[in-house]
């Protein structure tokens, strides 16, 4: 009998030409659309440029076009209500605490391939499948299965893969992580699917133009201290000018500070508590040591002291070495071996060896 | 690739909608290849079409105990509940015969072309809409409506069996009260129509709406019977088809199918009723020892033969929804609630305002029996429910120990 996967199918091409590599690879594949968006949001997103929010309207009238096409059956499940208070509602707290969140690494964990692990579990499907260009495979070196690199590492997702639980990682399959997004593109023309020229989707769901301070002033009202202005000031405390309220501000920014000095100026801390943003030079900037939290590692044994390996400090990062020092039960010590700007708490850091994914932990 | 066949499956969902009867296909392919003229054109090619137009108006009239002029085609049975209510309402306050409040009284299970139309005919203020109370039990109390009905009473619509749990309300008493009154009296006979006998004369009703699809006619073809002398407005403007209540050029194949599928059931319906409650009491019986958890709904009042409502005891929604892949993906169609809002995230209006609590109301599978279906099928299908039902235990089980 065919083995049964469950795809998340978002309603662009990556996910639907996707469904056709599992085809060919002989499963019975289900096809999945998680409807994420508040009504209210979506209503707000479509009256805009809707058709490039997933799981919008549009969205999921695509992907059952795709789905039908591949003939596969599609089912669309609603978990808005947790997408609402376990992401959009994480995401405007990290900011009012002064933090920069990553709402996909959590979206993730907690909805995306928690509901689609859920209803494998229902419906006797064994893996569950997306359309993340991200790879697994077996690594010899650690004796496990394990998240890579893709072989288009210009579109490598692995690292929003990063706090995944750790049995989930064996029941996932990620058909795109031997393909470059151009020929994913070409295959899905090829086979007539209608998305195939579909535009990427944005980084935040939720926030289709971007704009993510108007969205937290509206969800949270402005009488949060977060949208109140404050002092900008340097590490001794000395008053440099005015901020237009904490959430407009992130850790390593430079531009759009409003400051006129000789050197340039970058916001090194942002204290919620005195809502005060604190600016340095960039000798400042730049640090070699913080702490990350909930460190969530597929690699069987624990990082060691002395091992260096590659992490990102956000989704774009190219990289850097670093050593990780345990200093708690699931906390540890970062050290880059060369200091660098933007290490941004609330951001993740990933932590890879190579092309493996070990893991991955919340900035503090 | 590319895959809509449906032929290998168990389809028991036949209040959503039903195959097209051969009876009906053959008429509606005739029309369509043959009687392609436009009914209002003075030439033969017109004559013709217009004369399988009044040849199904007369097959839809014999079947309700009407007269073919009482009938009015239209699109949909949405489209004919609409006419019945914006028209009714818009011909009463046009002519002036209403000064003052008016109110429309209607139940709180109808289905959402007459919950919805009622809704927005009352936001314009001046019309309000009183709603009588269905028992857990599914019963509706003619006596309500004595006490509901005043004065300012416009229209009473309430339909003659419920979509959801198939209920047969008492349109016959309802319908005598209203004509006492003398208030119009509109009942919603698309999910009934061609499972139960009735005529609108006994019913006693001054509109009454059906749907071709959902008596094994094709889609796009329904109507409105209006009782001779009953003033209405037309939804659209146009020409001057279906004696000017409503225009556009007819959907001849529909209507075609749709009277052949009448003549069916006019000759048929005692025979039809008898094989859909036999299937329905094989299920009831099958499925009780299949998934001891479950609650068959509405069972003990007057219900329709084909129409099973069932209570699952699902501790969540992603659990309902799983049987439902599970049993869709073993072949098995059956509906959350009505067809028309599956999948939705706010569970049946219907079914909670028979009191029954969302999570319960999230768990109500309806099944409902056509003249297709086999007890061959029947049994399949509660093997198919077990299987799929055992699927979402273990999962549970498994969660619960994590």
């Amino acid at each position: 009998m065919k083995e049964k996967v469950i795809i998340g199918l978002s309603g662009g091409v990556d996910s639907a030409t996707a469904v056709h590599f599992l085809n060919e690879a002989g499963y019975e594949v289900v096809g999945m659309t998680l409807k994420m968006l508040p009504d209210k949001i979506e209503a707000a997103c479509s009256a805009g440029e809707g058709f490039r929010v997933c799981c919008s309207r549009e969205a999921v009238m695509e992907a059952r076009i795709c789905a039908m096409k591949l003939g596969i059956p599609h089912y669309v499940v609603n978990c808005s209500a947790d997408f609402q208070s376990g992401i959009i509602d994480y995401f405007i707290r990290e900011y009012l605490d002064g933090r920069t969140p990553n709402p996909c690494v959590f979206c993730n964990q907690k909805i995306k391939f928690k509901f689609m692990m859920e209803y494998a579990e229902m419906m006797g499907a064994k893996y569950v499948a997306t359309g993340h260009y991200a790879d697994t495979g077996y690594s010899e070196k650690y004796s496990r299965t394990l998240v890579r690199k893709p072989a288009d590492a210009s579109r490598d997702q692995s690292y929003m893969l990063c706090m995944l639980p750790l049995e989930y990682i064996e029941k996932i399959l990620l058909p795109l992580g031997r393909y470059t997004k151009p020929e994913t593109r070409k295959i899905a023309a090829d086979l007539g699917l209608i998305v195939a020229n579909k535009p990427d989707s944005q980084e935040i769901c939720f926030i289709p133009d971007g704009d993510y301070q108007t969205f937290i002033r509206n969800s949270s009202g402005s009488a949060e201290t977060a949208m109140k202005p404050g002092k900008i000031v340097d590490a001794r405390g000395t008053v440099l000018g005015k901020h237009a309220g904490i959430i407009n501000y992130t850790v390593g920014q430079r531009k759009g500070l409003g400051l006129t000095s000789k050197e340039p100026l970058y916001v090194v801390k942002i204290d919620a508590l005195k809502n005060e943003v604190v600016v340095g030079l960039e000798s400042e900037a730049k640090i070699s040591r913080f702490t990350v939290c909930g460190m969530n590692w597929f690699a069987g044994a624990p990082p060691a002291e002395d091992d260096e390996y590659t992490v990102k400090i956000r989704y774009k990062h190219r990289g850097s070495v670093a050593r990780l020092k345990k200093i708690g039960e699931n906390d540890f010590e970062a050290t880059l071996l060369v200091p660098e700007k933007g290490v941004t708490p609330g951001q993740i850091l990933a932590v890879y060896d190579g092309d493996w994914l070990l893991g991955g932990a919340v900035i503090k | 690739m590319e895959n809509t066949r449906t032929d290998s499956l168990i389809y028991l969902d036949n209040n959503a909608t039903t195959p097209v009867l051969e009876e009906a296909a053959a008429a509606l392919n005739g029309a369509l290849r043959s009687t392609y003229g436009n009914p209002s054109s003075y030439h033969r090619a017109g004559m013709a079409a217009g004369y399988v137009i009044e040849k199904a108006r007369a097959s839809v009239a014999r079947l309700i105990g009407a007269a073919a002029p009482e009938i009015i085609f239209t699109s949909s049975g949405t489209e004919a509940n609409n006419t019945a209510i914006y028209g009714t309402i818009g011909r009463i306050m046009s002519s002036g015969g209403k000064s003052g409040p008016a109110n429309i009284v209607t139940t709180g299970v109808e289905h959402h072309s007459v919950s919805n139309a009622v809704k927005a005919v009352c936001s314009g203020g001046g019309i309000s809409v009183k709603r009588a109370a269905i028992s857990s039990e599914c019963k509706l109390e003619p006596e309500e409506f004595e006490r509901l009905i005043d004065e300012n009473t416009v229209l009473v619509s309430v339909m003659l069996a419920n979509n959801e749990t198939g209920a047969i309300f008492p349109v016959s008493e309802i319908g005598g009260i209203c004509a006492r009154r003398g208030v119009l009296f509109h009942v919603d006979a698309v999910c009934a129509t061609g499972k139960i006998r009735y005529s609108v004369k006994d019913i006693n009703c001054d509109l009454l709406s059906i749907s071709a699809h959902k008596l094994y006619g094709p889609k796009g073809a329904a109507c409105l019977y209006k009782k001779r002398g009953v003033e209405i407005t037309p939804l659209f403007r146009g020409g001057h088809q279906e004696a000017n209540l409503r225009a556009g050029t007819e959907n001849v194949p529909a209507i075609a199918g749709f009277g052949a599928a009448c003549d069916y059931f006019f000759n048929n319906i005692e025979s039809s009723a008898a094989h859909y409650l036999k299937l329905k009491e094989l299920f009831s019986a099958g499925i009780k020892k299949a998934l001891p958890g479950a609650t068959l709904n509405c069972s003990s009042g007057e219900a329709l033969p084909n129409t099973v409502s069932l209570t699952l005891d699902f501790c969540d929604i992603h659990e309902v929804n799983a049987f439902m892949f599970n049993i869709d993906l073993a072949g098995v169609c059956v509906s959350l609630g009505a067809a028309c809002s599956s999948m939705a995230k706010e569970p049946s209006e219907v079914l909670t305002a028979m009191g029954m609590s969302d999570i319960r109301a999230h768990s109500t599978v309806r099944v409902s029996f056509g003249v297709q279906n086999t007890e061959d099928e029947v049994l399949r299908a509660i093997r198919i429910m077990e299987e799929a039902y055992g699927k979402i235990t273990r999962a549970r089980k498994l969660r619960v120990q994590a």
